[in-house]
């Protein structure tokens, strides 16, 4: 039996999200590569061809008529054409190896269906030419990570917060709650915060991006900001190029100024939480309150703050091959407590409280300052039940890069080699379907051939 | 059959033999489990007879993941002894991912190599409160009474409806 993984052969482990794609080799701590998920496309006029570019240099640079898109929604493939330049760029410009020598371990969202996993797969196989590929469940990863085999995992991830019971190492897909109030909602409602003039604040702050501004003068705080554009580039500019660079500015903001109030949101309580210093790329310097710092991730959690963002939200998606499990539509979301005590409450009762007791927070949502403190208290709250606890990863990266740190441990081991799907096993078994049936819930592949039913 | 899912893993023979020396004959009081250091297998890492569970949580370290198979004597309320057998497994907040990891994603091959059906609870420990002597006792008493477990927890449900 062919040897894969294990100490000499190093496996590549490939998590792809709906706001960046991690890959690296398995065993190092980090992926080598964290890049958008985002493409951009050019039409080139001679050919009548779209050129697309990717990576940190391909899109967040100014490119005239330049259109991003992007092709994952909540964390499954939709666009495989751009997927692949997203693959060829991490593997032979950023990682320089040739990918017939490394096998490939990839995650999937726990709600993927099968069509995707076959096409990923095939994709891998047949274009990339991997000996082996193996696919691991985000969620089942997360848990693991956290050294659990049962947990409860909380992802609130960039599309979607999603709630997954893992029992023994096997994801409960039947039961995973889930809905579209994710970070790049809150970055939504963060935008329209710091675009909404207020009292202090008179005039709403421009969002403009680093690339397009030509000059800036140093201004005192809250004052008008004094800056020119560049105007060249504003005619050409993509309307979706300047929506996500304006976007990344938001996204910035939060990561300096957002959070999540501990307790029950009051505008005192919250000011309590103290100001924090901006300066936007126009120049414009501004101190913000408590109050208006940590009042967008109320979405997450409030059910009147939920309802102010509602016609904010991304249409429904029309799914061709549909995956696992109810998504909750946006009109009918709930705050993340509910989600939670309604995934508790639909286990069986000598699992649930193994589930309270073992609560996995993963995914962006993770990194705000206080989530996990408000989402406890609101439990709390809602259940009148003291025995919750979570175990969330100390170090920041461990929390950014879950998933990925989980495939790449499984990925070194030197007994993981015999759990590979082969090059060979694929092929003899294209025909039928050499992958599990998704029904059957659980982390891996895979239907081989030789020793699973079919 | 089901794919194992898992790291692959195995479990030494000297594990079940040592299992079954716990379960049947009585004389042991708790086994320490963990990865031999060439993560090809699980081995024993000591067994013990003492009696003192001061003891045996000094044998869990406070950075490292281990699992524990202990055997609990408790009296039933009309009297005479019961023995339930308790996995534990030990994975401490401070220790490294990647022990985490492996510990998390063996236990099912543990579990199904040894006569899972002789183990009558599972805990999971982060710290050594989650393993003190009254859990292993609390859910020892609800292998033994599922009932007050379920009145308890149907009792917390009605409030979450009501709430």
């Amino acid at each position: 039996m062919a040897v894969y993984g294990g100490d000499e052969v190093n496996a590549i482990v490939l998590d792809m999200g709906t706001y960046s794609t991690r890959v690296g080799y398995a065993g190092e701590d980090m992926p080598k590569v964290n890049m958008p998920a985002t493409y951009g496309s050019v039409l080139d006029q001679d050919s009548g061809n779209f050129k697309h570019y990717v990576g940190d240099e391909g899109v967040n640079v100014y490119r005239p008529k330049m259109r991003l898109s992007n092709p994952m929604r909540e964390g499954m493939i939709y666009e495989w054409n751009a997927v692949e330049d997203v693959l060829d760029y991490a593997f032979n410009d950023r990682l320089r190896c040739d990918t017939a020598d490394h096998p490939i371990l990839f995650t999937e969202p726990p709600w993927n269906n099968k069509h995707n996993r076959e096409k990923l797969a095939q994709i891998l196989f047949e274009k990339y030419n991997v000996p082996a590929t193996f696919v691991v469940n985000n969620a089942v990863c997360a848990s693991f990570a956290a050294g659990k085999g049962t947990a409860l995992v909380i992802d609130v991830g960039q599309d979607i917060s999603s709630v997954t019971p893992v029992v023994d190492g096997y994801a409960l897909t039947k039961s995973i709650q889930r809905q579209p109030i994710g970070m790049s909602l809150l970055t939504n409602t963060a935008y329209m915060t710091l675009t909404t003039p207020t009292p202090e604040r008179p005039d709403a702050i421009e969002l403009h991006s680093h690339q397009l501004i030509a000059s800036k003068k140093p201004m005192g705080y809250n004052a008008k900001p004094v800056y020119t554009l560049r105007q060249d580039r504003l005619a050409n500019a993509d309307q979706s190029w300047r929506n996500q660079m304006a976007r990344r500015v938001v996204e910035d903001w939060l990561e300096v100024c957002g959070g999540v109030l501990e307790t029950t949101f009051t505008p005192e309580e919250a000011d309590k939480k103290g100001t924090k210093f901006y300066e936007f790329p126009t120049g414009y310097q501004a101190i913000f309150k408590g109050s208006e710092r940590l009042q967008p991730a109320e979405i997450f959690f409030n059910t009147s703050a939920l309802n102010r963002i509602r016609a904010y939200g991304p249409p429904p998606i029309a799914e061709n091959y549909p995956s696992q499990g109810r998504m909750i539509p946006l009109q009918e979301a709930v705050p993340l407590q509910h989600l939670v005590a309604h995934a508790l409450e639909v286990q069986d009762i000598d699992v649930r409280s193994s589930l309270m007791q073992n609560m996995v927070l993963t995914g962006g949502g993770s990194l705000l300052p206080g989530f996990q403190e408000r989402l406890l208290f609101e439990l709390q709250n809602l259940t009148r039940n003291k025995n919750y606890k979570f175990h969330i990863p100390t170090t920041k990266h461990e929390r950014r890069f879950g998933p990925w740190i989980g495939g790449s441990i499984l990925g070194s081991l030197g007994t993981f080699h015999q759990l590979w799907v082969s090059r060979e096993e694929w092929r003899n078994s294209a025909l039928i379907s050499w992958l599990r049936d998704v029904n059957e819930g659980g982390w891996g592949i895979c239907c081989r051939v030789c020793n699973v039913m079919l | 059959m089901l794919h194992t899912q898992s790291s692959g893993i195995g479990v030494s023979d000297e594990c079940v033999a040592k299992f079954e020396e716990l379960r049947l004959g009585k004389v042991l009081k708790y086994i320490i489990l963990e990865v031999a250091p060439n993560l090809q297998e699980i081995i024993v890492g000591k067994t013990s007879q003492d009696a003192d569970y001061d003891k045996f949580l000094e044998d869990l370290p406070e950075n490292e993941c281990k699992w524990a198979i202990y055997d609990f004597a408790f009296e039933v309320d009309g009297g005479g002894k019961r023995n339930k057998i308790v996995l534990i497994s030990w994975v401490p907040d401070d220790a490294k991912v990647k022990q985490k990891m492996i510990y998390a994603s063996s236990k099912e091959a543990l579990k199904r190599k040894l006569q899972s059906g002789a183990i009558a609870a599972e805990v999971q420990g982060t710290d050594y409160s989650e393993v003190a002597y009254e859990i292993g006792m609390f859910w020892t008493s609800i292998a033994s009474s599922l009932h007050a477990l379920t009145t308890e927890i149907i009792a917390v449900l009605s409030k979450v409806a009501k709430a």
